[in-house]
Formats: structure tokens, C-alpha cells, sequence
């Protein structure tokens, strides 16, 4: 089997490459984990009634008519207690009460469209979408007395057993069970999202609708809670996406962060200052505009779509992208170029809809811009196609997965998202590269069914060679970016761009090298700041970026045969080229 | 020259001093953002105005910069700048008339343009002054743990009624 890996690498770094990688995430902990952990040391939300727990306990399954509270099992059928207790799926309570009715929430429409490359929020014509699968809890006072969740539609049936005189509240949570998403407040406590109504004498048709809140000129906070449903719901039909073409996948808990006091600015996210909407890796939680004034993004799906597409990255398959501000057109180092197109296409994939749109505010109101994921505009937004080109990259993946068109006679590809998945988190978590668009085709193309000449006819309308191998063989700006150091020790150099920023593709540099099973230094020596990183199959293994350097050595232990990527990267701020020399040994 | 195919590199910048008597904020994009405009914002908030520092990261065209106040900040005039520079590295400082609100405030600062052929924009915000947040809706703490921020939904319609048909 190593022999199929060195034939395969070896086919554009012209040596031998033997993976012996074994790389494996972090177990499930306290520091990585606020809900349970189960036997497999993946972590839950802790809410579920089959994953019940927080600390990164064991997660415990509720037996009987027990509830999960969301720290521990309660509830359940005491002797003399009357009758049987509710039960998750809106079961029946003997001698109880029981409500029905349907959750719905405002859902506010762009008027965005590609060819005025305008539009705003359309406030004055809501649609009122369901609240699917969300969790609904009756409470009185502060007793849990009732749960159930919504359905496909929005509708649910609750019953329960009253404890006094109380008033009795049915609560639709911005929280569903399968899979586990909650919307929450980074700015009071992480709290849950919810709406409510007391229970009064009518049972049935007792309806919530989540209002936008939108006067006319600006919100009622008070009455503006549509947003968190509105998050959850885009959470909600990417994962549903990917379950419909692949039931057996298994998304991770997820937490989302929105308030009214989530601005683009930088600072303390209990203060609403989050920079943007972005995922955040070290957390493994989503954050989301909301300030009114500046920019809200509760009803850019496009966006959340976006965020959410980090968060699968993250957790079913593998980023190795700097991050980084970023946009249309630019050169950008081709790990973050993918990844970004990965996020913008897969908006248009899982929203159906490939008309991307951001809105938010300027003097005149609320502004959108955005573009079409599957036509480029002319004159182009994509002037520097290539595999560096997030713009390109984008429209390679949505040709992939939408409809042939006879509009574009260079497409011939109707993938669907099932291909798309299994690329993702097959060969493109284990590639030996780093990842890119070369990981994602390579992987693409050893799906069954797909033919690859059709592939390679959407690459090359973009600019990008066919892509043979992981390393982008027969790409010529990819395979310049991979330097092959196969021979140690290296010595070797490059002219990197300065006054770019440092993860475009002017500052950064790749050199593949194999493990001897011994200690192996790498050092970096220019005039201007640079850093380096070594990675093994995206994890870092070994960095050094001392503030304001030149100079920059790391040395780590190796496998035999086992491929390594340096990461070179330069900061160098100056309009002009610098060299930079390498050796690795 | 490093270039990728036709790219040409131009650049130039230069660092915006700060002094110690204003509120320096800095709007950089975090790891994982979504798209924006590629400019940079530092703004430094005095107690009657605002330097706001603009950093192209690529070139531009049809660029444009407004402001406003939030949460009790007023802008005076101007608000609305047409930038002289287009091109990527280059620097240009805006000062803006403002009075800040009471605790703490923001400026909205806005840049508009074309980027490569694509229209795009970007918002940033810059705090003066301090306070809590404000909480407008309740929080609950029910009895298995969770903490619930619950807003009343409008009084609920009845379903299962039909609508009454208008009469021809």
C-alpha cells in the first residue's frame, strides 16, 4: 500500500513519498468540550436525551420517561404521581394537559439581484417560515414541566402536568435536537434564544410567530426576534442537505453566537465586538452580526451558509487555510482560496440558489451586494482566473454540483452534493498536501462516476490545468507552489511579493519533504519578517514566528517516509520583491 | 517580480501614528470571515471627532466613505468623503465632526467601491465611551440548567379557523 503513495506523489515531487501519518484530533475534554463526551471521545451538546451531560463527562442516556435538562437526566414516572410523564416526542400524560400549535418566524427577503448589483432588505414582505425541528419546552415559573419538538412544519404537541397556579409558558427554543444547533447570546451569558406564550384557556392553535422587529426605520429590540430563527433555520437546511444525500453523516453540536449588539469590530465578543461574521476554530462556534445601524447578517443566509461551511471543514473534513480578510478577485494563497470558495459555493448548494447576497448598512440605508455563483458578469469579477482565485474556484465547485447547462457548453458535470461530501471528507482530510483545489479534485476524481475529462473541462475554463495528483500536477502556478525538497539536505530559495497581505499567494511558499525518521531543521533566512510552519496532513507540527524576523528555524521529529509540507510565509510590507532562503536538513 | 501570470504588484504603505490622548481602534478581519471589501479601518476617537484611516489592500475605483453615529453618537458635517486614492497600499485620513453619546457609543464608518470588477463594501464600527450592554429581554435559568432568553411572542392567532370566504 505505501508503494500506491509513493507512486502517486512521486509523480510530480519525482522521488518517494511513504505516508505514516497518524494524525488524530483532540480527544473530548473539558477544554474543548462544555457538553458530554460519549465512548468515541466526540463531543455533545449535552442536551440530548441520548447524550446527557456537560463538563465533558460521560454523556448518559435517559432511561424511561426521563428527560435530558441539558446537565443531567430528570424527570420520569414517580409512584402517585398521577400518570405518566411527557416525553420528548410530545407523548401523552395521563390526567395532563396538552397544547398544540405551530412556530413560525419572519423570514426577510433580499431584492438583491447580479445585474443591478443593488438591492436592499425587504422588510415590508416577510414570509413566515416554519421553525423546524426546534425544541419546546412548557414552563412554569422555572419548572421544566413538558417537552416536545416542532415539526417539519413548524407544528407541535405538548403535554403536561401543571404544579400549582402558576403562569404556564410554552417556550419554541432557538435549539434543535437532531442535529444539536442552538442560537445563543455571546453578549448575556450564552443564553438560549427562545419565544414564548403563557397558556391560557385555548389549547390548540397556540401559534408563536417570531416578528422581525423592523419599524420602518429601525428595530424594536423588544419585539425583534426572528433573527436567532432565522440563524437557525440556514443551520438547519445546510446540514439537512448533506443528510438527505447522505443519512449516515454525523454533524457535531453546534453553537451559534447572534445578538443586537454584534458589531464589525474588534475587541471583546461578550461585548458584541466579533470583527465580522466568521467561525471561530479555536471555539468551534459560529458568530453572527446583528447590529442594526452597521450590519446585520440574521437574513443573509448566503452568509451563515458561509460560516457554517467553515464549521464542515472543521469538523468532517480538513482546513489547512490561513484565514484572513479576503474578497472577489483577489490572488490569495490557493488553502484559503478554496476554502473560501468552499464556503460561498456552498451557500449556493444547499440554499438552491446561487445568487449570493451580503447586505448591510450605509448612509442611505441598507445596502446588498453579492454576485452569481453561476454566471460571470460582465466585464468580469474574476479578472486573475486561476487556482488562487476564490472567484473562480467558486464557480469550478457550483459546476460541479448544479445541472449541466446548455449555456455552458464547458460543463458537463451534474454531481449533486453526495460526491461533493465524500471528497470532502475523504481525500481531502487525508491528503498528504495541504489543502486546496489539487486535494479537492484529486479526491473528486476517485469518486466513482465521475468522469474526469468533464472536470478538467470546468478547470480549464477557469484557467487551472487538469490536476493529477493532490500537488496540482499539470497546474502550472500550483505545481510552482509546491517545491519539491525531496532530496535532503535542500537548499533553495524564492522571491516572495511584499505589501501583500501575508496570505496571498505573493507571500507564501510550499516545500514537500520526507520524513528519515530522525530529527530534521528547517530555516528560513531573508531581510523581511517571514514565518514557517511545518504540517503533516494540515496539523502543525512545528512553527516559528518570532515577531518582526527574518530568521525563523524549527526542527522536529519525523517519520520514515512520512510527507511533510513547510509553509513558508512572508510579511514583508515594503513594495517589492525579497528573497528568501531555505534549507531544510 | 513575483507574478502570477499578468498580475502586477504595486504597493506602498505607511503607518498611521496614534496619540495618547484618543481611543485607537483597529477593525482587522478575523480568521475565518466572510467576504468583504479590501480595506483596512483605524480610527482614532477624540472627545469632538474622529481620524479615520483608510488602507486600500488593493486597488479601487468609484470609492466612497460615509459616517454616522450609533447608540447616542452624532456626526456633524462632513460625513460623506469621496477618497483621492485608488490604488492598493495607499493610505488616506479622513477627520470627522462627532460628539459622543452618553456610556458607551460607536461610529459607523462605510466603504464602498469596485474591486476587480466587483462591487463591494464594508462596515466597521469604533467604540467610545464604556458601559454594560444593554439587555432588553429576560433571562430565565429553568430548573435543568439552561438559560433561556425569551421574548413574548405576539398574541397567538387561531389556527385551525378557516377564513371566512369574501362574499362576490
Amino acid at each position: 500500500m505505501p508503494m500506491l503513495r509513493v507512486m502517486v506523489i512521486a509523480a510530480t515531487l519525482g522521488t518517494v513519498l511513504v505516508s505514516g501519518c497518524s494524525c488524530s484530533s483532540s480527544a473530548c475534554n473539558p477544554a474543548n468540550c462544555s457538553g458530554c463526551c460519549d465512548s468515541a471521545g466526540l463531543c455533545h451538546i449535552g442536551s440530548l436525551d441520548n447524550a446527557c451531560g456537560s463538563g465533558a463527562n460521560s454523556c448518559q442516556v435517559c432511561s424511561g420517561t426521563q428527560t435530558c435538562g441539558g446537565s443531567s437526566c430528570t424527570g420520569g414516572m414517580t409512584s402517585g404521581d398521577g400518570g405518566v410523564v411527557s416525553t420528548t416526542d410530545g407523548g401523552v400524560i395521563i390526567g395532563g394537559t396538552t397544547v398544540s400549535g405551530r412556530v413560525t418566524y419572519d423570514a426577510v427577503p433580499s431584492t438583491f439581484t447580479p445585474g443591478s448589483t443593488t438591492g436592499t432588505l425587504n422588510f415590508a414582505k416577510p414570509v413566515a417560515k416554519p421553525v423546524r425541528n426546534a425544541v419546546i419546552q412548557v414552563i412554569q415559573g422555572t419548572a421544566v414541566i413538558g417537552t416536545a419538538v416542532t415539526d417539519a412544519d413548524g407544528a407541535y404537541t405538548v403535554t403536561y402536568k401543571p404544579n400549582g397556579t402558576a403562569e404556564v409558558r410554552v417556550y419554541a427554543l432557538a435549539r434543535t435536537m437532531t442535529p444539536p444547533i442552538q442560537v445563543q447570546d455571546n453578549t448575556d451569558n450564552r443564553a438560549t434564544y427562545a419565544v414564548y406564550v403563557p397558556v391560557g384557556m385555548v389549547k390548540t392553535g397556540l401559534n408563536l410567530h417570531a416578528n422581525h422587529g423592523w419599524t420602518g426605520t429601525a428595530f424594536d429590540e423588544n419585539a425583534r426576534n426572528a433573527s436567532p430563527f432565522a440563524v437557525l433555520d440556514t443551520m438547519l437546511t445546510a446540514t439537512q442537505a448533506f443528510l438527505a444525500v447522505r443519512p449516515a453523516a454525523v454533524f457535531p453540536p453546534l453553537k451559534v453566537n447572534w445578538s443586537s449588539q454584534n458589531a464589525p469590530q474588534a475587541g471583546d465578543v461578550k461585548l458584541g465586538q466579533i470583527s465580522t461574521s466568521h467561525y471561530s476554530p479555536s471555539e468551534n462556534e459560529i458568530y453572527v452580526l446583528g447590529k442594526a445601524g452597521a450590519d446585520i447578517d440574521e437574513f443573509d443566509n448566503h452568509v451563515i451558509a458561509h460560516e457554517w461551511g467553515h464549521f464542515f471543514e472543521a469538523n468532517l473534513s480538513r482546513s489547512d487555510s490561513p484565514g484572513g480578510r479576503h474578497g472577489p478577485g483577489d490572488i490569495l494563497d490557493p488553502r484559503i482560496a478554496f476554502g473560501e470558495a468552499w464556503g460561498n459555493a456552498l451557500s449556493a448548494m444547499v440554499l438552491k440558489d446561487p445568487v449570493y447576497f451580503d447586505c448591510l448598512w450605509g448612509m442611505a440605508g441598507i445596502k446588498c451586494f453579492g454576485w452569481d455563483s453561476e454566471t460571470e458578469p460582465q466585464p468580469t469579477d474574476d479578472p486573475t482566473p486561476s487556482a488562487f482565485s476564490e472567484s473562480s474556484l467558486l464557480r469550478v465547485l457550483y459546476d460541479l454540483y448544479d445541472p449541466a447547462s446548455a449555456a455552458e457548453p464547458f460543463d458537463k458535470v451534474s454531481l449533486g452534493l453526495g460526491p461533493i461530501y465524500d471528497a470532502m471528507v475523504g481525500g481531502e482530510k487525508s491528503t498528504d498536501a495541504v489543502t486546496t483545489i489539487a486535494s479537492f479534485i484529486t479526491a473528486l476524481k476517485a469518486q466513482p462516476n465521475v468522469t474526469a475529462a468533464d472536470i478538467d473541462s470546468l478547470l480549464a475554463e477557469r484557467n487551472i490545468g487538469v490536476i493529477r495528483n493532490e500537488f496540482g500536477r499539470d497546474d502550472t502556478n500550483l505545481t510552482d507552489i509546491f517545491t519539491s525538497a525531496l532530496t535532503l539536505p535542500f537548499n533553495g530559495g524564492i522571491m516572495l511579493g511584499g505589501g501583500n497581505l501575508p496570505n496571498t499567494w505573493q507571500q507564501n511558499q510550499y516545500y514537500v519533504f520526507v520524513g528519515t525518521g530522525g530529527m530534521i531543521t528547517c530555516d528560513a533566512n531573508s531581510a523581511e519578517d517571514v514565518a514557517i510552519t511545518v504540517y503533516q496532513r494540515g496539523k502543525a507540527v512545528g512553527t516559528s514566528d518570532k515577531t518582526q524576523s527574518g530568521h525563523e528555524t524549527v526542527t522536529i521529529p519525523t517519520t520514515t517516509n512520512a510527507a511533510y509540507v513547510l509553509v513558508l510565509t512572508g510579511y514583508g510590507q515594503t513594495n517589492q520583491d525579497y528573497d528568501v532562503a531555505i534549507t531544510i536538513q | 517580480m513575483r507574478t502570477l501570470r499578468m498580475l502586477l504588484v504595486i504597493s506602498a504603505f505607511a503607518a498611521v501614528s496614534c496619540t495618547a490622548s484618543s481611543v485607537t481602534v483597529t477593525s482587522p478581519a478575523p480568521t475565518d470571515g466572510k467576504p468583504t471589501a479590501p480595506v483596512d479601518l483605524k480610527a482614532e476617537l477624540f472627545a469632538s471627532q474622529a481620524k479615520v484611516t483608510m488602507h486600500l489592500e488593493e486597488d479601487g475605483t468609484d470609492l466612497a466613505v460615509s459616517a454616522w453615529g450609533l447608540d447616542g453618537l452624532e456626526v456633524g458635517s462632513p460625513a460623506a468623503f469621496t477618497p483621492k486614492i485608488s490604488r492598493r497600499g495607499e493610505n488616506e485620513t479622513f477627520v470627522i465632526p462627532m460628539t459622543p453619546g452618553e456610556g458607551r457609543s460607536n461610529l459607523a464608518v462605510s466603504i464602498s467601491g469596485t474591486f476587480h470588477g466587483a462591487k463591494l463594501q464594508r462596515v466597521a464600527t469604533f467604540s467610545i465611551g464604556t458601559g454594560p450592554v444593554k439587555q432588553t429581554v429576560e433571562t430565565i435559568v429553568t430548573d435543568q440548567g439552561e438559560t433561556l432568553k425569551g421574548s413574548r411572542a405576539p398574541t397567538p392567532k387561531q389556527p385551525n379557523t378557516p377564513t371566512t370566504p369574501a362574499t362576490p
